[in-house]
């Protein structure tokens, strides 16, 4: 199983917490610990590991630009994020070790 | 009400004119402010340091002119530039913002433009009466493209992968996203910062993604070549 990294565990907190969001959205309401120039890989990762999944914004006739991706939490990444905070409460809140981790 | 509204105003004008010839030689500058009343059928004008360039210039042309620019303006509420073309080889040019000793609580409307500045200027031009409405931010005649433009037609030629592509998409985006924000709030510091910021965004979204790729190929022509 590959479970969350810490940036990928913001993430998904910020996606259960806000709903569906797009990346520069995720990015402001991290205040800073979220960077632009990795969400968007951060993103696609998850999205291949199935903790998140994404659809194009809808967009109207008189909508002008590039349609926005939206993300929103799987129930997948809901678990494994559930799982890991479970694991970190038994360690004492520290984080897991990277051997259980990966 | 179009032959009222033109009459009034060419009244005043040349009443501040003749004011003027007993003024001295000051700065030659003309313009006026054109309030939209709420009721959306007149129009009411004053002129400032009037000064005639012409007087022959048809009523109705110019009055329709004010009309359809004031109507596209009010509905874009897109800032620009128009040229209203006189007989006498003379444009007006108007530029849309508020001026700041305009009484506001007489303009009504719920448009964020309130006022009409129109200057006239010399301008060399092929006779005619009609009206070229030009609300596009044009510089020097220019088509200016958005930020990100480049890159964007850049991936259709140059090695990307599509994920690479989908993330560069929102890159650019973002980066129009917070650069159009910025000159939306007046905030031309911001914007710049905007645009350098998802320029290097960009930059770092490419060149790993490059890299790797470039590596990649290069791990894969070694162990082809070796027996």
């Amino acid at each position: 199983m590959n479970w969350p990294s810490k940036t990928e565990m913001m993430v998904l907190r910020l996606l259960i917490s806000g709903g569906e969001s797009y990346g520069l959205a995720l990015v402001k309401a991290s205040d800073g610990a979220l960077k632009r120039g990795t969400i968007y890989v951060t993103l696609g990762r998850m999205e291949e590991k199935g903790f998140v999944a994404s659809r194009q914004e809808e967009t109207t006739p008189e909508h002008i630009g590039i349609p926005r991706r939206i993300y929103k939490v799987t129930g997948l990444g809901e678990r494994a994020l559930s799982a890991v905070e479970h694991g970190e409460r038994l360690m004492g809140g520290e984080s897991l070790p990277k051997a259980v981790m990966s | 009400m179009k032959q009222r509204a033109f009459q009034q105003l060419e009244g005043e004008r040349l009443m501040a004119a003749r004011k003027r010839e007993g003024g001295g030689n000051r700065k030659m500058m003309q313009k006026t402010v054109l309030h939209r009343r709420s009721d959306h059928s007149s129009f009411s004008s004053r002129w400032q340091d009037a000064e005639p360039l012409h007087t022959d210039t048809p009523p109705d042309a110019i009055v329709d002119a004010w009309q359809e620019i004031l109507e596209a303006e009010f509905h874009k509420g897109t800032p620009g530039i128009i040229g209203i073309p006189g007989e006498d080889g003379k444009v007006w040019y108007v530029t849309p913002h508020a001026a700041e000793d305009d009484p506001v609580d007489q303009v009504q409307g719920s448009s964020p433009i309130t006022s009409i500045h129109i200057d006239l200027d010399d301008f060399e031009f092929s006779n005619g009466t009609r009206v070229v409405p030009d609300v596009a931010p044009a510089l020097d005649g220019k088509m200016v493209k958005p930020p990100g433009s480049l890159i964007m037609q850049l991936t259709e030629y140059l090695p990307a992968k599509r994920r690479l592509r989908k993330d560069l998409e929102q890159v650019v985006a973002d980066m129009r996203d917070e650069y159009f924000s910025a000159l939306a709030a007046g905030d031309a510091r911001e914007a710049k910062f905007a645009l350098y910021r998802g320029r290097l965004e960009l930059v770092r979204a490419i060149v790993p993604s490059w890299c790797a790729t470039f590596v990649s190929w290069l791990v894969n022509w070694w162990l082809a070549k070796t027996p």
